[in-house]
């Protein structure tokens, strides 16, 4: 019982990390939070309703084609919405709430094209489960748990080794220092926002068939901002341990204390981690210069 | 004779009788209307002090209303206190409990993107509770007042000249308070905060101050609109509702009183037109509120700054030909 709830946390974690990761990014990238982060994840599962479900072509040529497009629509919101308000200087404040506006928008858009209510995604493989060692887990739940570890791996390696990702981590230690030396800072933002922006679909894309997919999917971004806040917000390694803490903990303490826990799980996190250790577990102290 | 300050006062003179003669013969819809026009800039101003003013980023304010509207139906209905003291008893409890949510936010010095999340937590926080304590709150199916303890009789006039009472005195305080000294130490905080305590401005005691005011106003905001409403429910103070708060203190212009006038008038009535597609009205204030803050950062009451800025350099220009 225990094992097969740390494996639906894990699953559900891993699902949260790659968002955060994605969340991260960004924050690292130009100190925006993006509240708008859930909605990639609904998008992508929306738009691989659409292409999977509607159009009929197959789930990898589906999850390619809508995680593409979630990409572009991440890079052309970032450039018509939050770049001027870069570029002007504006208040934190008001960039995170036009990124809080740009969520409850998609949201709504969304509803008025594809209804309010709640649709099952056609699995993609067959729904049987495996039974290992006497834990049952579908298919696609090994999916979402692979692809995930895979991703995240490929994500370090690109950034550690690999010109652009070193371009990304030049600018968000020093912004003006970076476009000194050569790299195209705006065009960095942009591919900032593309991969985050693939992050968050993909993983709504690979969860769509274990959950329903409906309107407010996108609410999971309180609980990646917990992610993010645990692992230290300025950490891409602990946005993905704060992830898999946060499935973790809603799984195992939604089954043994109660199950209206799920929803705090969240906010009690946040909470608890800004007031008594800012920086997180993994990230770094920031101190402030005048 | 005709001073500009005498002109200034029989202005205001008839703006203030018309307010209290028109919704006389007004039907009841409208009333409601007006009600809700009345109740927002009471909340607006609130939310002014805290975001506009001192420029801390609070999304706790519409939960706040939620716990002004929910305290004082507890009052009413189940303590069985009178209505005119039950609202402003909702307006100080949720003032109490600003002060504590304040005094953690304090001791850890949070700023910005923390305090936005922090208190987005403290408000997710609160929303759920109004859901799940439910022999208290009556949970997703809401909180009814029932006849007995709301007004008789004509309720929605004497709860608009209730909230209009409320709306003017807030109003008056409001704009004694940000010209004076204490108003200028807000507004210094909100521009450079290090700046400020360098020149003796004693930074989080002025936090404090501006964020539980705004818990105040939101409360008796909240409280006024559940006598009005008699029914409230979870959903009515989410993400959505501080959307449309948020919405309407960028459109009017945040950082002026008269931005909230026209932030809480326009928004509520324009929402009544929409009704009849209401799936439009959450797309019209998001849409809405990101081209301002693309476009028009300063809002509707920024316009007059902006407008008097291009008037002056044309008449400038006119001279030197």
């Amino acid at each position: 019982m225990i094992y097969q709830q740390i494996i639906s946390g894990l699953i559900n974690g891993s699902a949260y990390a790659s968002v955060a990761v994605g969340l991260v990014m960004i924050y690292k990238a130009t100190e925006i939070v993006n509240f708008a982060q859930g909605e990639f994840f609904m998008l992508g599962a929306y738009f691989a309703y659409f292409f999977y479900s509607t159009l009929h072509l197959s789930y990898p040529v589906a999850l390619l084609v809508s995680v593409l497009l979630v990409g572009f629509s991440g890079v052309v919101l970032e450039r018509i919405s939050i770049r001027p308000l870069i570029n002007r200087k504006a208040h934190v404040a008001s960039i995170f709430m036009i990124t809080l506006a740009l969520s409850a928008s998609l949201k709504s858009a969304n509803r008025l094209i594809s209804g309010e209510f709640e649709k099952p995604f056609p699995p993609a493989f067959s729904p049987t489960p495996l039974n290992i060692h006497g834990l049952y887990v579908n298919r696609q739940q090994l999916l979402v748990l692979g692809s995930t570890f895979v991703l995240m791996i490929i994500l370090a390696m690109f950034f550690k080794w690999s010109k652009l990702g070193k371009a990304m981590r030049g600018t968000s230690t020093n912004r003006l220092l970076a476009s000194l030396l050569g790299i195209n800072v705006q065009g960095v933002f942009s591919l900032t926002w593309f991969i985050a922006a693939v992050l968050g679909a993909l993983s709504g894309v690979l969860l769509a068939p274990i959950i329903l997919i409906y309107p407010d999917m996108g609410g999971i971004v309180s609980k990646v901002i917990a992610a993010a806040i645990i692992g230290g917000l300025n950490s891409l390694p602990g946005a993905f341990l704060g992830g898999i803490i946060i499935g973790l903990s809603e799984n195992i303490g939604g089954a043994y204390i109660s199950t209206s826990l799920t929803d705090v799980t969240a906010f009690l996190a946040i909470i608890l981690f800004l007031v008594l250790r800012p920086s997180g577990l993994l990230g770094k102290q920031v101190t402030k210069r005048v | 004779m005709i001073t500009p300050r005498r002109v200034f006062d029989v202005r205001v003179g008839i703006v203030l009788l018309s307010l209290f003669i028109v919704p006389l013969f007004l039907r009841q819809y409208h009333l409601v209307v007006l009600n809700l026009i009345v109740i927002y800039v009471i909340v607006i101003m609130g939310y002014n002090f805290v975001l506009g003013y001192t420029g801390l980023l609070s999304l706790a304010h519409a939960a706040l209303y939620g716990l002004g509207a929910y305290s004082t139906s507890v009052f009413m209905a189940k303590l069985e206190i009178p209505l005119y003291l039950s609202f402003v008893m909702g307006g100080v409890f949720t003032a109490l409990v600003g002060l504590l949510i304040c005094f953690l936010l304090l001791k850890t010095e949070l700023s910005g993107l923390y305090l936005g999340m922090v208190t987005f937590a403290f408000a997710e926080g609160l929303v759920w509770i109004f859901l799940h304590w439910e022999q208290m709150t009556g949970g997703a199916f809401g909180f009814a007042i029932s006849s007995k303890y709301a007004f008789q009789g004509n309720a929605y006039l004497k709860s608009y000249y209730l909230s209009l009472c409320c709306a003017l005195l807030l109003f008056w305080f409001a704009v004694n308070l940000i010209n004076s000294k204490w108003g200028r130490a807000l507004k210094s905080i909100r521009d450079s905060e290090e700046a400020s305590m360098a020149m003796g401005v004693n930074a989080p005691a002025y936090k404090l101050l501006s964020f539980v005011l705004s818990a105040f106003y939101a409360g008796i905001g909240g409280g006024l609109y559940s006598i009005v409403m008699r029914q409230i429910y979870p959903g009515n103070f989410g993400m959505h509702e501080l959307l449309k708060q948020f919405s309407m203190l960028i459109i009017g212009g945040q950082g002026t009183i008269s931005g909230c006038l026209i932030g809480a008038f326009l928004l509520p009535l324009l929402s009544e037109v929409l009704r009849s597609v209401s799936i439009l009205q959450d797309l019209f204030y998001c849409f809405a509120l990101v081209l301002f803050m693309i476009f028009m950062p300063e809002g509707i009451s920024g316009l007059r700054f902006k407008m008097r800025r291009v008037w002056t350099r044309r008449m400038m220009r006119s001279e030197n030909i």
